[in-house]
């Protein structure tokens, strides 16, 4: 088969498959490229419909009894429709290919790791000035400086119970939370 | 082959692509040529006519063999050949002008390729844009 035919067969099956999302369009290049069953029939009628809108009925069915008996003296398939079977496949991995190296370029977020502390006592600062207290640092990563406190507002530092102490609704909210979750 | 051989053979692929040729009245200009024939188009790109490189006793008449597959077909075969009809005493094919895939780009189908894979890439584009085989020896033989 010809490079641009090859490359012709690429872009159809790209576009075929458009609007299918990774982990379905996985299941499919399993069940179709790397011949494994599945028992979800939403997969089976994906590729059903695939074979059938592009006319390859005949060529997958003679395909895959050549591949079943391997010991036949001849083969049911012709010259043309195992290249053709063999280019969607590999227009398939292509695919497969395309997806992963978009996901590659995608920004990844950061995921910041929560770090382990004893749930009921967290480590405060207050002002002793307004008597308000805010969380300062390290409950876990995610949390930090509440809105209302900046660098250089606090004078003291203790470790307290939290659910007395604290006052102000915003850091309270985030050790409530933080409880929640269990850290 | 000798060296005279060959070069005549050069002469004469020279001399039969420079010329054209008159074929019912209308002039026919050479268009491609394969292994065993050459193909001239007439000026509307509406039939070709396919004429033999050589001919003689011993060699195989494929202008014949191409009229004999089209008069056999069945209705749906016909369909995907290209209309072809043995014309001057079984000496010149005349056929239905179809532009092979290789001078067109455009866009196939799954199917379409299958189909043209099939025939050898032997295939093109009909006025109406269908695709039809065009050596009728190479049909679906692949």
């Amino acid at each position: 088969m010809k490079a641009e035919q090859q490359i012709q067969i690429q872009q159809l099956v790209l576009d075929y498959f458009i609007d299918t999302d990774d982990k379905t369009m996985s299941a499919i290049i399993k069940c179709f490229v790397y011949n494994e069953s599945t028992k979800d029939d939403k997969i089976s009628e994906l590729i059903d419909k695939f074979i059938k809108d592009n006319g390859l009925t005949q060529a997958f069915i003679n395909h895959h009894l050549d591949l079943k008996n391997t010991e036949s003296m001849w083969l049911r398939s012709s010259l043309s429709e195992r290249d053709m079977i063999d280019q969607v496949h590999r227009a398939f991995l292509n695919l497969a290919f395309n997806r992963f190296a978009w996901l590659m370029d995608k920004p990844v977020k950061k995921v910041r790791e929560i770090k382990l502390v004893e749930p009921q006592r967290i480590m405060l600062k207050y002002d002793e000035n307004d008597c308000d207290v805010h969380i300062v640092s390290d409950l876990n990563d995610n949390y930090c400086l509440c809105g209302n406190a900046t660098e250089g507002d606090f004078i003291k530092e203790s470790i307290l119970n939290v659910k007395d102490k604290v006052t102000c609704k915003n850091c309270l909210s985030i050790v409530n939370s933080a409880k929640k979750m269990k850290v | 082959m000798r060296i005279e051989q060959i070069i005549n053979m050069e002469v004469r692929d020279r001399s039969i692509i420079d010329s054209p040729i008159l074929y019912k009245g209308e002039a026919y200009t050479f268009f491609d040529t394969g292994l065993t024939r050459y193909v001239f188009a007439n000026a509307d790109k509406t039939k070709v006519i396919k004429i033999l490189i050589e001919k003689g006793e011993g060699r195989f008449d494929f202008n014949e063999e191409e009229s004999d597959i089209y008069k056999n077909a069945s209705d749906e075969k016909r369909a995907k050949l290209a209309k072809t009809e043995l014309t001057y005493n079984g000496t010149i094919i005349e056929q239905e002008f179809c532009n092979p895939i290789k001078f067109d780009d455009r866009k196939m189908t799954i199917p379409q390729i299958l189909f043209a894979s099939s025939c050898r890439n032997e295939v093109g584009w009909t006025k109406e844009g269908n695709l039809v085989c065009f050596d009728l020896n190479e049909y679906m033989k692949y």
